[in-house]
């Protein structure tokens, strides 16, 4: 713990879902994460904390990092596991995360048949056809996307044929000078699924992608299938200014600041709060853990 | 008169594609009947009259691919004559109910001349196809019509497969010119979706303009000089405009905004839910309680208790919240233009069916408002986006970053627990459509057939709306299994398309359903905005 950086202990403070460790020095978070430790984390989900310290490779292949990969979330896959052959039963998605928006409560105004916190009607239809709409098929080829989702999340899914040797690793890296940093790994919980990685919601926009693959008989891993690059949006103004479009600091920041963003560190800042579906006034919805992420 | 700054008002118009001709009465489509009653037409209402009196205004709308599908198919326009016939032989029995009640038999009084009047203009004046009085808003120069995705697919997430990007614009562009005559100069991307590079495929189907949130703008590199009160140019070409925060603010809020005066209408509160008699129960899809759309309270206060609605205390007080909005807009443009070198735009863009349909005086504020802008004070005008490109074409060039309207403004509306698992399928069918396209460049008779409506299935899959319905949890199991319905449809067509084996009846009943893009064709899904 004591050789950690105190981005990776904020993580690992994030991951086990305490409060207020942002505004900690690294000394009272040490502190706090050891008073805490046994606590069991409020969501379970993948989370920057459960990532391994970063390792640097300059090469394809990386030794196996010396920590144990973290439990991937167990349980059935949900509706929407992929590569679902046989037909899926139709299944209500767990019910979404609310965030009391008074814009999201406008917007599903479009949509709605009764007056809020009643079950609306259940849709019984028929398509009067003989089909199966249960019936998807399966992935043709092996998958590996990776999606951002907002400022510190990206969200990766994947679909492999059964037969793909195991045990599988997948890999969140990013791309780093001549190289790429290994920011996250996890063996694969089934050969069709999803997961959130958690970077945190400072960290660096660009060049991340995924590897999915395997470590050989030396204890190298070997890449199967990879995606990328994805960029996850940054929450914070740009600090370039145009030579031919110079802008002073303070017209910008009065500017930046009236129009709804926040100065925070000496960084401006946005995130959607008024005029959004789902956005509350003072919601904090861009910081990762905000809403959402449920793994499968 | 050079006025201080400009105002662009933008209403997006949108409703996912909705229609079942395999029932006599469908749930769903009340969606559709429901924004033509209380947003589409009174909007109209509100043009035309502006227009009629000589009123200088500029009024910009977006009207989705799948909403002018809708509003020119005749299954769904008899349908609406049905909706509103079964409203009045209602209300009729609401006046009998009320007769002698001094408080809600003025309210009942009040929607039934309302639905007469409506139901005139569509049977009369429009001939069941409101398009056609869009089109000559246009025409005349007061109002600007964006396109949008063909079927509102969320560009951001869609993007793994560009294919899908070309195919939305592609069709959403046929549509637009087929239905109002033209092209349009703008787009309204759906849900303000954007990431870098979908500016560069907008340019190449020559659309001059977009509107981001406004940390597309803030947060764009560089810095923008004048922050969302000019556009910037993008990498890509196209111009992109910022919201503005505080506008949308006054009107967005539910409690803090207009909206949420006491004396405007409850939406919550239902003569579907508060009243049990038989000419009530009668409009009710299958004895099923839902909302009937006559609601006789106004919001009164934040407890259950509301009082009865007064239509003319509302118009006043929608009256004196366009007073506030221009005044508010009058500082806001003096501000700006204190230190701006060049007139600012305020862009203000809400949902087209906040005003109306959740907001009932909604129209009636931006009837006022637009008044005011013409008549009272000298500081503001109102101008669309490309009439402010013709006149300002000197922008910064800045680069947006990935961005959306959403909660949180980014993607988590569209990608979260409750809906990730459709993007694998999304993506899959996709990538499987630009390779059919790839190997048959030249099909005809049943081939094309089949490819042209696994085309529309993917496209309709690709609605972004079904993705918020499963996380907000309106009608969850409707978005669930329209989405699997139009993936399996979509897959089972491209079965057959492969192994050359065709289900002649099954596509027949297949297009007959999903009917909308009467000129469709499946090559829209390849790398060329040709």
């Amino acid at each position: 713990m004591e050789t950690k950086t105190l981005e990776e202990l904020r993580a690992l403070a994030q991951a086990r879902g305490l409060r207020d460790y942002d505004k900690l020095a690294r000394k009272e978070l040490l502190k706090l994460l050891a008073e805490k430790k046994s606590a069991p984390a409020k969501k379970s989900r993948p989370t920057a904390g459960t990532a391994k310290p970063r390792s640097r490779a300059t090469a394809k292949t990386a030794a196996r990092p010396a920590e144990p990969a973290p439990a991937p979330p167990t349980g059935a896959p949900g509706p929407g596991a992929y590569a679902a052959v046989q037909p899926a039963a139709l299944t209500r998605p767990s019910p979404p995360d609310r965030v009391g928006g008074e814009e999201e409560r406008i917007e599903e105004a479009k949509y709605a048949f009764v007056p809020r916190g009643e079950a609306p009607p259940t849709s019984t239809w028929a398509t009067g056809l003989t089909e199966n709409i249960e019936y998807f098929p399966g992935a043709r080829e092996p998958t590996l996307c990776l999606l951002p989702q907002k400022p510190g999340i990206l969200h990766a899914y994947w679909a492999l044929p059964a037969e793909m040797p195991a045990p599988l690793q997948l890999r969140l890296c990013r791309m780093s000078g001549d190289g790429f940093e290994i920011l996250q790994e996890l063996a694969l919980p089934a050969a069709s699924g999803q997961w959130y990685f958690h970077v945190g919601e400072d960290a660096e926009p660009g060049g991340y992608f995924v590897h999915l693959g395997y470590y050989d008989e030396r204890g190298e891993f070997v890449t199967a299938i990879h995606h990328g690059i994805a960029r996850i949006p940054s929450l914070y103004a740009s600090e370039h200014t145009d030579r031919l479009w110079r802008v002073s600091e303070d017209w910008f920041r009065a500017m930046y600041l009236r129009a709804g963003g926040f100065l925070r560190a000496g960084r401006l800042g946005w995130t959607a709060a008024i005029g959004s579906p789902g956005g509350a006034p003072g919601a904090r919805l861009a910081w990762p853990g905000g809403v959402s992420s449920k793994p499968k | 008169m050079q006025p201080k700054g400009y105002l662009a008002l933008v209403l997006h118009a949108h409703l996912p594609f909705v229609r079942h001709p395999e029932h006599e009465r469908f749930l769903e489509e009340d969606w559709f009947f429901e924004a033509l009653t209380e947003t589409y037409l009174p909007l109209l209402e509100v043009f035309e009259g502006l227009a009629r009196d000589g009123v200088h205004y500029r009024v910009t709308l977006s009207l989705t691919p799948t909403l002018l599908s809708m509003m020119t198919d005749p299954l769904l326009q008899d349908r609406y004559l049905r909706y509103l016939d079964e409203r009045l032989e209602a209300l009729a029995g609401e006046r009998r109910r009320t007769e002698g009640d001094p408080y809600f038999h003025p309210v009942v009084q009040f929607y039934s001349d309302l639905y007469a009047r409506l139901r005139r203009r569509f049977a009369e004046q429009d001939r069941k196809d409101v398009t056609q009085a869009f089109r000559r808003l246009m025409e005349s120069g007061h109002l600007e019509i964006l396109t949008c995705g063909a079927t509102h697919g969320y560009f951001p997430l869609l993007a793994v497969n560009e294919e899908s990007l070309y195919a939305q614009l592609s069709m959403a562009i046929r549509t637009h010119q087929r239905i109002l005559g033209r092209r349009p100069r703008g787009i309204w991307l759906p849900e303000c979706g954007y990431k870098p590079g979908v500016d560069r495929i907008l340019n190449e189907f020559g659309l001059e303009y977009f509107i981001l949130d406004s940390h597309g703008l803030l947060n764009a590199d560089p810095r923008p000089k004048y922050g969302v009160h000019r556009p910037i140019r993008t990498p890509g070409g196209p111009a992109a405009f910022g919201r503005d925060y505080e506008s949308s603010k006054q009107v967005w809020a539910a409690e803090e905004g207009y909206p949420g005066d006491p004396v405007y209408r409850e939406f919550y509160r239902d003569a579907g839910f508060d009243v049990h008699e038989p000419h009530i129960k009668k409009i009710l899809h299958a004895g099923i309680q839902t909302f009937t759309g006559l609601k006789y309270h106004r919001i009164t206060g934040k407890t259950d208790w509301k009082e009865p609605y007064h239509p003319s205390w509302a118009r006043d007080r929608a009256a004196e919240h366009a007073g506030h909005f221009m005044s508010n807009r009058q500082l806001q443009v003096q501000w700006l233009a204190s230190f701006f070198d060049r007139p600012p735009i305020v862009v203000a863009p809400y949902d087209a069916e906040l005003f109306g349909h959740w907001w009932f005086e909604g129209p009636l504020w931006i009837d006022y408002l637009l008044r005011k802008i013409a008549y009272d004070q000298n500081d503001i005008k109102t101008i669309t986006p490309a009439e402010y490109l013709d006149r300002f074409s000197d922008l910064q060039p800045a680069a947006p970053p990935e961005c959306s309207w959403g909660a949180g403004g980014f993607h988590e509306v569209w990608l979260n627990g409750s809906n990730d698992w459709i993007y694998p399928h999304l993506h899959a069918a996709a990538e499987r459509m630009s390779a059919m396209v790839q190997r048959f460049p030249h099909a005809d008779g049943l081939q094309r057939w089949a490819l042209d409506q696994a085309a529309r299935e993917l496209l309709l899959a690709q609605s972004s709306d079904w993705a918020f319905i499963m996380k907000t949890g309106t009608s969850v199991d409707y978005a669930v299994r329209r989405f699997k319905t139009h993936v399996h449809r979509f897959s089972r067509l491209a079965d057959m398309v492969e192994t050359n084996s065709y289900d002649e009846n099954y596509l027949r009943d297949v297009a007959a359903r999903d009917s909308l893009f009467p000129d469709m064709d499946y090559r829209i899904f390849r790398l060329s905005a040709d």
